[in-house]
């Protein structure tokens, strides 16, 4: 049986690690090779770098930071963050990530799925979906893009729908509404959208407490769950939530 | 790093449709010093063999009939080298694939190459950790040395390989409630691995280690 996933992400600016991390012995807590280095020993199934930079010339600082990862940490490593057309995703692969995580550049043109999958495989194209509820489509949920801020219409189920169709081989699923609340997962989103696609969801947004991340595990289908600040604060330790989960009898991976 | 004194060179298959580098990172890592080439005469004089793929069964085979490679790697692997197909690269060496109809295999394991069952399986593509359960005469195999017996191993495929020969399967996954595929086969020095043992974290390096030890 597959083990439940507990993936740590970080955002990346300029090839360091936005938001202060509290990590104790760590020579450089703004280096994302250092902390990625760090969660591996720690027991993470995988790790996600999410760039924030907004140029296009700190883009080399960002492959600098995946080619260094990926010469020391042996676990899979999923990037996103402004990723446009499919020579993008080339781009990042080659550097050594091994799923590429695409948000609005699929809204923009939903080719960069379909051409992406079909040059490089669905295996490492991730579709980010940020999504609202807002009331104004079909399910009432909508994706939003440009970090929440911009709205596009698009029903959250029928999008997820649609780049599963066009070769998304994962969904990593954000609850706008969630994020930042510590208030848990948004569990009935991740639930609608995982019962309605054959392909793993990756739950984010809202996690603050261990029973957040039992709760989305009992009662979605979610394969996986995408944890920043509580992580990063040291308010959790990844061997925490994996004693817990397997306690509830959630399977996970030992390490 | 103080890299190991060892004898054996151990190539990696240069092909377009895979990381090489993570292969290659994870041999450095455990102390090897591998090259990454298409040469003939790299691959002929290499010790050990080993062809990382991603992608689909197609466009790999093609690239590697275009090169010339496909009757190289059976030539080697028929004189007796040590070689590891990944994920891709393990389904390349079986006779033929759903995936890719009326392209034949490397036919150096008998048996084809099909897709999950999606009545079975819930998620496809098959994602994530899951773990190995080894067949009972491979147990006391080097491979698994200190790996012990519930090794847990990352996944990311649509396909798996079934081998004519039960005898050639090495360990099984469940894949979906009482669903075991085969996802490591072995024949004489060849070798097959459906997961990712350099993106295993140190199970899958110790098996790496283990397999590269064999030459």
């Amino acid at each position: 049986m597959l083990s439940k996933r507990i993936i740590p992400c970080l955002d990346v600016k300029e090839g360091r690690v936005v938001k202060g991390v509290n990590f104790l012995g760590l020579k450089d807590a703004g280096d994302p090779v250092e902390l990625a280095k760090q969660y591996n020993e720690s027991g993470a199934d995988e790790i996600c770098f999410l760039d924030i930079t907004a140029s296009i010339e700190a883009r080399s600082a960002l492959i600098n930071v995946i080619s260094r990862t990926a010469r020391e940490v042996f676990i899979p490593l999923t990037v996103g963050g402004g990723v446009q057309a499919p020579s993008d995703i080339g781009d990042l692969l080659r550097a050594g990530a091994d799923k590429v995580s695409i948000n609005s550049g699929a809204v923009k043109d939903i080719s960069v799925i379909s051409e992406g999958s079909r040059q490089y495989g669905s295996q490492c194209i991730v579709i980010a979906i940020d999504v609202k509820n807002s009331g104004n489509t079909r399910t009432g949920w909508e994706v939003f893009v440009k970090g929440g801020r911009a709205a596009t219409g698009l029903d959250a189920l029928d999008w997820a729908k649609k780049t599963v169709g066009a070769g998304a081989g994962e969904i990593l699923l954000t609850s706008m509404d969630a994020d930042g609340t510590k208030n848990g997962y948004d569990l009935p989103i991740t639930q609608l959208i995982a019962n309605e696609v054959n392909v793993s969801v990756i739950a984010s947004g809202g996690a603050g407490k261990l029973e957040h991340i039992i709760d989305v595990f009992r009662q979605t289908k979610a394969e996986a769950a995408l944890l920043a600040s509580l992580l990063h604060y040291g308010e959790l330790t990844i061997s925490q939530i994996k004693n817990a989960l397997k306690e509830n009898n959630i399977p996970i991976r030992n390490t | 790093m103080i890299l190991k004194k060892t004898n054996s060179q151990i190539c990696i298959l240069k092909s377009n449709f895979a990381n090489l580098y993570s292969v290659y990172n994870a041999c450095l890592s455990l102390g090897f010093q591998p090259i990454i080439s298409d040469n003939f005469t790299d691959i002929q004089n290499s010790d050990i063999l080993i062809f990382p793929g991603v992608g689909s069964f197609a466009p790999v085979k093609k690239e590697l009939d275009e090169k010339g490679l496909s009757s190289l790697i059976q030539a080697e692997v028929k004189k007796g080298k040590l070689f590891l197909g990944i994920c891709l690269g393990m389904q390349i060496l079986f006779e033929k694939s759903s995936e890719g109809l009326n392209i034949e295999g490397l036919g150096i394991f008998k048996g084809e190459v099909l897709p999950l069952n999606p009545q079975i399986v819930s998620r496809i593509p098959h994602i994530g950790w899951n773990e190995l359960h080894i067949q009972n005469n491979f147990k006391s195999h080097t491979i698994f040395n200190s790996v012990g017996s519930q090794a847990q191993v990352y996944f990311v495929h649509s396909y798996f390989c079934s081998p004519l020969d039960p005898k050639q399967i090495v360990a099984t996954t469940e894949a979906g409630t009482n669903y075991q595929i085969p996802v490591m086969v072995n024949q004489d020095n060849a070798y097959g691995m459906q997961f990712h043992p350099e993106r295993s974290g140190k199970t899958g390096l110790l098996m790496l280690k283990n397999f590269l030890n064999l030459a």
